[in-house]
């Protein structure tokens, strides 16, 4: 019996003006599978990224995520397909204006009604486990070391346990043991 | 010859493509105003830092130039130098014109380049794509509530500052002028017109919309890295300016 793919890729293309990014890319994923895409610099690894996020329209080509075609459905049906999704960017994007705890929980304080108390607990739960130390929760961004950033993004993507992660270069910044272990 | 046309082609091509863009986000950020959820954190710390951080800056700019204007007046028409002309010149140029584009280019330049610079860090630095990952819409979360935020606090700010600014014009022509203070202030309140106080404060809300919707236009376009930021700052602040003085005239004409 074929297992239902959790992201189906069917030949993504993406061109910025005579610039091919990507061409005719195909790839199938099902759960609690990894994929790890390697390639040297500007070879379209981040773009392909951005395309799976929703960030990037492809030109031609579809990207499907739990069945929901996210290059041609509505907003809506899109949006919802994207909830299921974690994400730690290349160099964090950690929100300046807000605290570690509220950047790693900010879903769960926006949309599923977690209180500070409770947000807090669970950003410790976390960064825990990510072995941070507690008393960085208080802390913006810009007072932490870059592998401290890395790691709170890591936490901002795992907190509400989705389906589908994605890492863009997740070891950047992190020495290799902390890299290895994380 | 054929170079210039070229070159006087792409300027304007390129000007009415920025002039819709700018028309199109406008709309967007706006049609996000009416759409659940409301970011109130988001918009009141914006309301916040518009409406009461700038209340320094722009009441200091309208105390001075109520001032000046009083001097001016005394010294300027020397057959009508009595409470009732100076107190009417001084008001109504507060009211309708000095007030609203002095608080508006106030707002401008310490407002309107933070939020530029504020949201272009954001998009080069992808925290705006970071918003989309985490089913947050960047227009709705990070420009409708600002767009808010200057509709109603610049209205405000000029308010204040209409205050403050026919008030300087009153110290200087009793303190220095040595004009009688009841007569001045009676004389004020004679001459007050409320169409002249409505012409301003629709011009602060308009200001509020250019100030707010440039800035985050350019902000949200930008790329580029440190330099891109710089670029988006900059051409905010001298477009914003530069409507502000525009777009006063033409409010002006509308009511004359």
């Amino acid at each position: 019996m074929k297992t239902k793919n959790l992201i189906d890729v069917k030949n993504l293309s993406v061109s910025f003006g005579n610039n091919i990014i990507l061409n005719k890319i195909n790839l199938h994923l099902s759960k609690k599978e990894s994929l790890v895409i390697i390639g040297k610099s500007g070879s379209g690894k981040s773009v392909l990224l951005k395309c799976l996020m929703g960030i990037l329209k492809p030109n031609l080509g579809s990207i499907k995520i739990d069945g929901v075609d996210i290059v041609n459905t509505n907003r809506t049906d899109k949006e919802n397909a994207l909830k299921n999704i974690g994400v730690t960017f290349q160099n964090g994007a950690l929100f300046d204006s807000l605290t570690v705890w509220e950047n790693i929980t900010f879903k769960e304080t926006r949309f599923f009604g977690f209180d500070k108390k409770a947000a807090k607990e669970k950003a410790l739960s976390i960064i825990q486990n990510l072995e941070l130390d507690k008393n960085i929760l208080e802390l913006y961004p810009s007072e932490l070391s870059g592998g401290m950033q890395k790691r709170v993004a890591i936490a901002r993507a795992i907190c509400d346990q989705p389906q589908v992660l994605f890492f863009d270069e997740p070891t950047s910044g992190l020495d290799p043991i902390t890299g290895k272990n994380n | 010859m054929i170079k210039i046309f070229n070159l006087i082609g792409k300027l304007s091509l390129s000007t009415f493509e920025n002039l819709g863009k700018i028309t199109l986000f406008f709309f967007m950020s706006f049609f996000w105003l009416f759409k659940k959820p409301f970011y109130f954190k988001q918009f009141l710390s914006q309301f916040l830092d518009i409406a009461f951080y700038s209340l320094p800056v722009v009441g200091l700019t309208t105390f001075f130039s109520g001032m000046v204007l009083a001097l001016q007046t005394f010294s300027g028409f020397d057959n009508f130098n009595d409470e009732g002309t100076i107190s009417k010149i001084v008001l109504t140029s507060i009211l309708r014109e000095l007030g609203p584009v002095l608080a508006g280019l106030m707002v401008c330049g310490r407002v309107g380049a933070k939020m530029a610079a504020e949201i272009a860090t954001m998009r080069v630095s992808n925290q705006i794509d970071a918003l989309e990952t985490l089913s947050t819409r960047p227009m709705q979360f990070l420009i409708s509530t600002r767009l808010l935020a200057s509709i109603i606090a610049v209205p405000f700010l000029v308010l204040v500052g209409n205050i403050i600014g026919v008030f300087g014009g009153f110290i200087v022509a009793t303190f220095k002028l040595d004009l009688n203070p009841i007569l001045y202030m009676i004389s004020t309140i004679d001459n007050f017109n409320s169409i002249d106080l409505i012409q301003g404060l629709i011009k602060a809300l308009v200001f509020g919309i250019i100030i707010s919707i440039i800035s985050c236009y350019f902000g949200f376009n930008a790329s580029g890295g440190a330099e891109g930021v710089g670029r988006a700052t900059t051409i905010s602040v001298v477009t914003a300016s530069t409507l502000i003085l525009t777009s006063t005239y033409f409010i002006t004409a509308l009511f004359i």
